[in-house]
């Protein structure tokens, strides 16, 4: 005789006593509750881990923008060393361009005597005509002799004159100022 | 499918038996949840809180009708509980007999829940429910018999309060059953131990707040069964003046083995001042009834 034998139930029973489910149904709930801390975990895991990409994006973007920064920077250094390197290439086209000048210059320099003042010399070349320099210079004394004796230096140079014209504001005085212009042309003969 | 069979699978309660279900064992029933256990006299209620760890606790008596107490002390026994599970003990209006030549077929007991004149033929009376156990070494058997309108009474009461019984048992029948277990068992081991020696005479009584049963077995005969409900209060004198009749008829050398549904009971200690010499076995278990209710 066992407990539940001894003591008795006498209340009215109930027709519709459904037997306990069977054990290993249990797993069910088990499941139920593991798949719902597991849901639990994976969205605590993924809101670490979204939270963890959304810092790194920002991270990511912050380097973005220092290196954007950066890069301005270097382009700005790079623009002005191009605007420097421009220059430079102007001032070395200038150096070149006025090498063949120089003869005219030492020629017209030399020709100057101890006596006399150059004031001006002025040489210029147009891109139609690049063989013809276009000269003025400003003697202060020595007149038309001086001036003279410049074009002779010039045509020892190999250069000839024309379209010349002198300009003397007193004409009276043969050794006054004087301002002559001349087209100079390098001779044929002198170039070979 | 309802919502609640879901919430039972999930709470697992659903692979627990039905809290009704009186083929089970209250501790299964209610594993791990609070319950009561109710005495129910004519003139006295007394309870305990069985709580989750299947400790007693917060036990109470109060003297007066169940139908009044109830409805004061309803809700206090309702917050004992988790879902207002009651295991009862009917301490009146209930007759044990010891009856001869009983029908003993299979499937007896099921029948007499349901139809109980098939088994007792005239002895069934309409509106009582019956409980029996049969002597199994001769032809006597112990006989309950309890008024269903008690039982509904009493149920549709509880069930106003917010209270459901789990179970509805007769106390002091069920204190008498397990003497009878314990006085079989002790009838082996002494077979065992001292082959061929006769057992003796044995009176059993079982007091529960006012009822008395007592059985008288000579070796394995049942001879005399007395039941009484609301016998006595404080005093246990008229207990004496049932069970002292018995203890002579059972002749001299006769064990008393005593049940109370609490112990400390002075019984045991009146007998023995009333008949020197007399062995007296007091078996009361702390909380007896309340254990012998709820399975513990």
């Amino acid at each position: 005789m066992n407990k539940s034998s001894i003591m008795h139930d006498l209340k009215p029973e109930r027709p519709d006593l459904s037997p306990p489910l069977p054990a290993f149904l249990m797993v069910l709930p088990v499941l139920f509750y593991l798949s719902c801390v597991g849901a639990v975990g994976l969205g605590a895991l993924f809101t670490l881990k979204t939270n963890q990409a959304q810092k790194d994006e920002q991270r990511e973007l912050d380097s973005e923008q220092d290196v954007k920064r950066q890069i301005m920077a270097l382009k700005q250094e790079q623009k002005i060393i191009d605007d420097t390197h421009a220059k430079a290439r102007e001032v070395e086209a200038w150096m070149h361009s006025t090498e063949p000048l120089m003869d005219v210059v030492c020629a017209v320099i030399n020709s100057v005597k101890k006596t006399h003042t150059l004031s001006s010399l002025r040489l210029s070349r147009t891109a139609d005509k690049p063989e013809h320099i276009e000269m003025r210079i400003e003697i202060n004394n020595g007149g038309n002799q001086q001036k003279e004796d410049t074009v002779q230096a010039l045509v020892k140079q190999g250069y000839q004159t024309f379209r010349d014209d002198l300009i003397a504001p007193n004409k009276n005085d043969k050794d006054g100022a004087v301002t002559y212009t001349a087209t100079l042309v390098k001779a044929a003969s002198s170039e070979e | 499918m309802k919502l609640k069979d879901i919430k039972d699978v999930l709470t697992f309660r659903a692979f627990r038996p039905e809290p009704d279900d009186n083929s089970a064992p209250w501790s299964r029933r209610f594993s791990s949840e609070n319950t009561l256990a109710l005495n129910i006299g004519r003139r006295r209620v007394s309870w305990t809180a069985l709580d989750k760890r299947g400790e007693f606790r917060d036990p109470g008596t109060q003297d007066g009708d169940f139908k009044d107490l109830v409805t004061q002390m309803g809700p206090e026994w309702r917050n004992l509980t988790d879902n207002g599970w009651c295991s009862v003990s009917l301490n009146h209006r209930f007759v044990i007999t010891l009856e001869v030549n009983l029908s003993r077929r299979a499937g007896l007991e099921q029948q007499l829940k349901t139809n109980p004149k098939a088994v007792l033929g005239a002895k069934a009376e309409r509106g009582k429910k019956y409980s029996i156990l049969h002597n199994p070494e001769s032809n006597t058997s112990i006989l309950l018999a309890v008024e269903e309108e008690a039982i509904n009474k009493t149920v549709s009461m509880m069930k106003e309060s917010g209270l459901n019984a789990g179970r509805v048992a007769v106390g002091v029948y069920g204190m008498m059953l397990d003497l009878i277990e314990q006085v079989a068992e002790a009838r082996r081991a002494r077979a065992v131990s001292h082959p061929g020696e006769p057992f003796g005479s044995v009176v059993m009584v079982a007091c529960n707040e006012g009822s008395v049963c007592v059985l008288s077995q000579r070796e394995e005969q049942w001879t005399e069964l007395r039941s009484r409900t609301d016998l006595y209060t404080d005093d246990m004198t008229p207990v004496l003046d049932i069970i002292l009749p018995l203890i002579q008829n059972a002749g001299p050398g006769t064990n008393v083995v005593f049940m109370n549904s609490e112990a400390g009971c002075q019984l045991p200690e009146l007998l023995r001042q009333r008949i020197p010499g007399v062995a007296v076995s007091d078996v009361t278990a702390p909380c007896q009834l309340w254990k012998l209710l709820t399975d513990s």
